[in-house]
């Protein structure tokens, strides 16, 4: 039983965005690396939620049942990198040529100010939810 | 001797009003109803009455949805049932339960943060507010059950 609105709902839509930013850090912190655990080149991650119903304690009394979000999976982007001419790389195939990871950086800059807005709008709803809580206590005053 | 008599009487309705009552509106209206319309001896119970109405409306907040009850009640005998409602007694400590589990709650989270088994900062704050609220809750209640009493105990005779 929450006091505060919905605030496992919120819980996990603030742990989807985390997730999210972490994926985006990942990203970009990989920008550069030619050449990954498998042995090829850094391939882009992205999460994919989904919804979910969490059922409240109400939820079996006829209430409404919160439809929460989780992240349904990590995909990975399969888009070829771009390939570059640079035979003396260490990682460079029979060709010279160079496959760089598809990650763009400007897109994750601004999927990372996405995610930050929308963690900062669960964290506005979490804090306007308790402003409301504490104000029903103060009916007795 | 009727004074005796009265005293024990308040006594004897105070102390079957601390079990909190279904109908708490109806049960304030019956009890006005008595105050104006009674010039007899049973005065000092309706104002009893009335106050034992008052202090369990002061935990109307848990019982709240309780007091809806649309059903018409004249001023009479107490038709609660005491089987039926929890004693005050088992509320309150339902309620001390409840804003305990919700401190474990919280200082576990605040403990996995410490421990980096877990890294969701939220989820250690936002459990750290609920337990917050539920303990402010839990002492509006208080400041309401005694202020409840010692309005009672203004009560002079």
């Amino acid at each position: 039983m929450n006091l505060i609105p919905a605030a496992n709902v919120t819980t996990d839509a603030l742990n989807a965005e985390k997730l999210r930013m972490d994926m985006i850090a990942q990203n970009i912190a990989n920008a550069n690396t030619t050449q990954d655990a498998d042995g090829e080149a850094y391939q882009r991650k992205m999460v994919l939620f989904e919804t979910f119903i969490r059922h409240e304690g109400k939820a079996g009394q006829g209430g409404p049942s919160l439809q929460s979000v989780r992240v349904a999976g990590i995909h990975e982007d399969t888009t070829p990198g771009d390939r570059i001419y640079n035979p003396h790389h260490p990682h460079a195939d029979e060709q010279g040529m160079v496959t760089m990871p598809n990650v763009r950086v400007a897109r994750e800059m601004v999927d990372m100010i996405s995610a930050s807005r929308s963690y900062q709008a669960n964290l506005s709803v979490i804090k306007t939810s308790r402003q409301m809580a504490k104000q029903a206590m103060d009916i007795g005053k | 001797m009727s004074l005796i008599n009265s005293i024990s009487g308040i006594g004897n309705v105070i102390t079957g009003a601390v079990q909190p009552q279904p109908r708490i509106g109806d049960k304030m209206k019956g009890g006005m109803k008595e105050l104006t319309e009674s010039t007899r001896v049973n005065n000092a119970e309706a104002i009893a009455r009335v106050q034992s109405a008052k202090m369990s409306a002061g935990v109307g907040g848990i019982e709240g949805v309780r007091s809806t009850d649309a059903h018409a009640f004249v001023g009479g005998p107490q038709s609660a049932d005491p089987s039926i409602a929890p004693s005050f007694g088992e509320m309150l400590d339902s309620l001390v339960e409840s804003v305990d589990k919700k401190q474990k709650i919280s200082r576990a989270a605040a403990a996995d943060i410490m421990t980096g088994k877990s890294d969701n900062i939220h989820q250690a704050m936002i459990a750290a507010q609920e337990a917050g609220v539920a303990f402010t809750m839990l002492v509006e209640v208080r400041n309401k059950l005694t202020e409840s009493y010692q309005q009672l105990t203004k009560m002079t005779i």
